[in-house]
C-alpha cells in the first residue's frame, strides 16, 4: 500500500500517512470489504486525491499572498537541482506523463493486482483492462526512452 | 501465435499450462516481451523509498481516537452526546458503549493467505481461535496478533519445529524466522483481532459473516 501511494505521489512522508489512514479506515469498518485489495486501493486513491486538492489550495493561497515584485530569483530547490542526475527522476518524469488512469493501471498491476481487481477499481470491463494496460506500458516505455 | 501479455505477466505467479510453458521456452518474441515487462517493473523500483515501519498500537490508537465522535453523533441526540462526552461514567455513556460493543460478535471462519518473498503463511480463524501456519520455511517471518479490546490472547504451538513465540501485554508475537510451524491462538468471543504479518496488516472482525472468506495479499 505504501509503495503504491509513494509511487503515485513521490512523497514518502505523505505516502506513509495516507497508507496509515487507509488502514485506519479499514479498522473502523464493521466488517472486512468483499475485495480487500480493491477496497484498499480505492480508499488510498481517494485520499491521494484529497491530498492533491489540499496541496493545490495551499499553493493557490501562497501564490495569492506572494509579493508582486521580488528582488532576486529564489534559490533553486535542492531537489530540482539534483533531480536531473537522479535515477528516480528519470522514471518519475515518464510516469507523470501518463494519464491518471494509466498510472493507476501500471502501478496497481505492478503490485500484483489481477485484471479483475483492476476492472473493479477503475470501473472498467475486465476485457478492456488488458488493452488499456498494454497502452499504458507502451506509453511509459516510450516516455522512458524520450530524451 | 504468441502468448498475450496477461499470460506472460503471470508467468511467475501462476502455474502455466504445459503448452504455454513450452511456447515460452522456445519463442524469442515472447521472451523479449517478458523481458520488457520485467524492465518496466525494475524501472518502477527506482522511485521507491524505504517502507516505513508502522506501529500497530499507534494505528489502533489513531483509529479509536477519531471513531468516538462519529459514533456519538450516530446516537442521534445532541444532549446524550454532550453528556456522554462529558461524563464517561454516566448511564448515557454506558448505554452508548453497550450499543457500540453489541456488533463485536465472535469471529467466524476467515482465512488470510500471505505470501512474502516466496514464503507462505496461512491464517485461519474459527469461532474462537486463530490458526497460524507457516507452509514453507521462513527467511523472515514475524506475525503479531493483538485484540483491539486489550483482552489477553492464548497461543499454542501445534506442530513443526520449536521456535519463538511470546505472549505480550499487547497480544501474541510469533517470530518464526528460519522454520516451519503451526500455532493456534485463542481469541475470546466478541473480540476483534488485528493480525500483522511482517508489515502487512490483516484486520479480522467477525460480525456478520456466515461464509468462509479468503483474503490474499500480494508478494512485495
Amino acid at each position: 500500500m505504501f509503495r503504491y501511494v509513494d509511487r503515485m505521489i513521490g512523497d514518502a512522508a505523505a505516502a506513509a500517512d495516507i497508507a496509515q489512514e487507509t488502514f485506519v479506515r479499514l479498522y473502523r469498518r464493521r466488517e472486512p470489504p468483499d475485495d480487500l485489495r480493491a477496497w484498499l486501493a480505492t480508499v488510498a486513491h481517494n485520499l491521494v486525491r484529497d491530498d492533491r486538492r489540499r496541496q493545490a489550495r495551499r499553493a493557490r493561497l501562497l501564490a495569492a499572498r506572494a509579493p508582486e515584485h521580488t528582488m532576486a530569483d529564489p534559490p533553486p530547490d535542492p531537489d530540482a537541482r539534483i533531480g536531473d542526475a537522479d535515477e528516480g527522476h528519470a522514471v518519475r518524469r515518464p510516469l507523470a506523463a501518463l494519464s491518471e488512469r494509466e498510472q493507476r493501471l501500471l502501478l496497481l498491476r505492478s503490485e500484483g493486482l489481477s485484471y479483475r481487481e483492476l476492472g473493479l477499481i477503475l470501473a472498467l470491463n475486465e476485457a478492456s483492462v488488458g488493452t488499456l494496460l498494454a497502452r499504458a506500458r507502451a506509453a511509459f516505455q516510450e516516455a522512458l526512452r524520450a530524451p | 501465435m504468441h502468448l498475450d501479455d496477461r499470460t506472460i505477466d503471470e508467468l511467475g505467479t501462476v502455474a502455466l499450462e504445459m503448452v504455454a510453458r513450452r511456447h515460452m521456452d522456445e519463442c524469442a518474441f515472447c521472451q523479449a516481451r517478458a523481458a520488457q515487462l520485467d524492465d518496466i517493473r525494475r524501472s518502477l523500483t527506482l522511485i521507491d523509498h524505504p517502507v516505513p515501519t508502522i506501529d500497530v498500537n499507534t494505528l489502533v490508537a489513531r483509529a479509536r481516537q477519531r471513531r468516538a465522535p462519529v459514533l456519538i453523533a450516530g446516537a442521534g441526540a445532541l444532549l446524550a452526546a454532550a453528556l456522554a462526552a462529558a461524563l464517561p461514567s454516566s448511564p448515557v455513556h454506558r448505554a452508548i458503549a453497550r450499543v457500540l460493543h453489541r456488533h463485536h460478535s465472535a469471529p467466524t471462519i476467515q482465512r488470510a493467505a500471505v505470501t512474502r518473498g516466496g514464503n507462505s503463511i496461512a491464517i485461519q480463524l474459527h469461532d474462537a481461535a486463530a490458526r497460524v501456519m507457516f507452509r514453507s520455511r521462513q527467511t523472515a517471518g514475524t506475525v503479531s496478533i493483538a485484540a483491539d479490546t486489550g483482552h489477553a490472547l492464548r497461543i499454542t504451538q501445534i506442530d513443526g519445529e520449536s521456535v519463538g513465540y511470546a505472549v505480550l501485554p499487547s497480544g501474541v508475537k510469533i517470530d518464526n524466522a528460519g522454520s516451519v510451524a503451526s500455532y493456534e491462538v485463542g481469541v475470546p468471543a466478541g473480540v476483534r483481532v488485528l493480525i500483522l504479518v511482517g508489515t502487512d496488516t490483516v484486520f479480522v472482525t467477525g460480525p456478520e459473516h456466515t461464509a468462509p472468506r479468503v483474503i490474499r495479499l500480494a508478494a512485495p
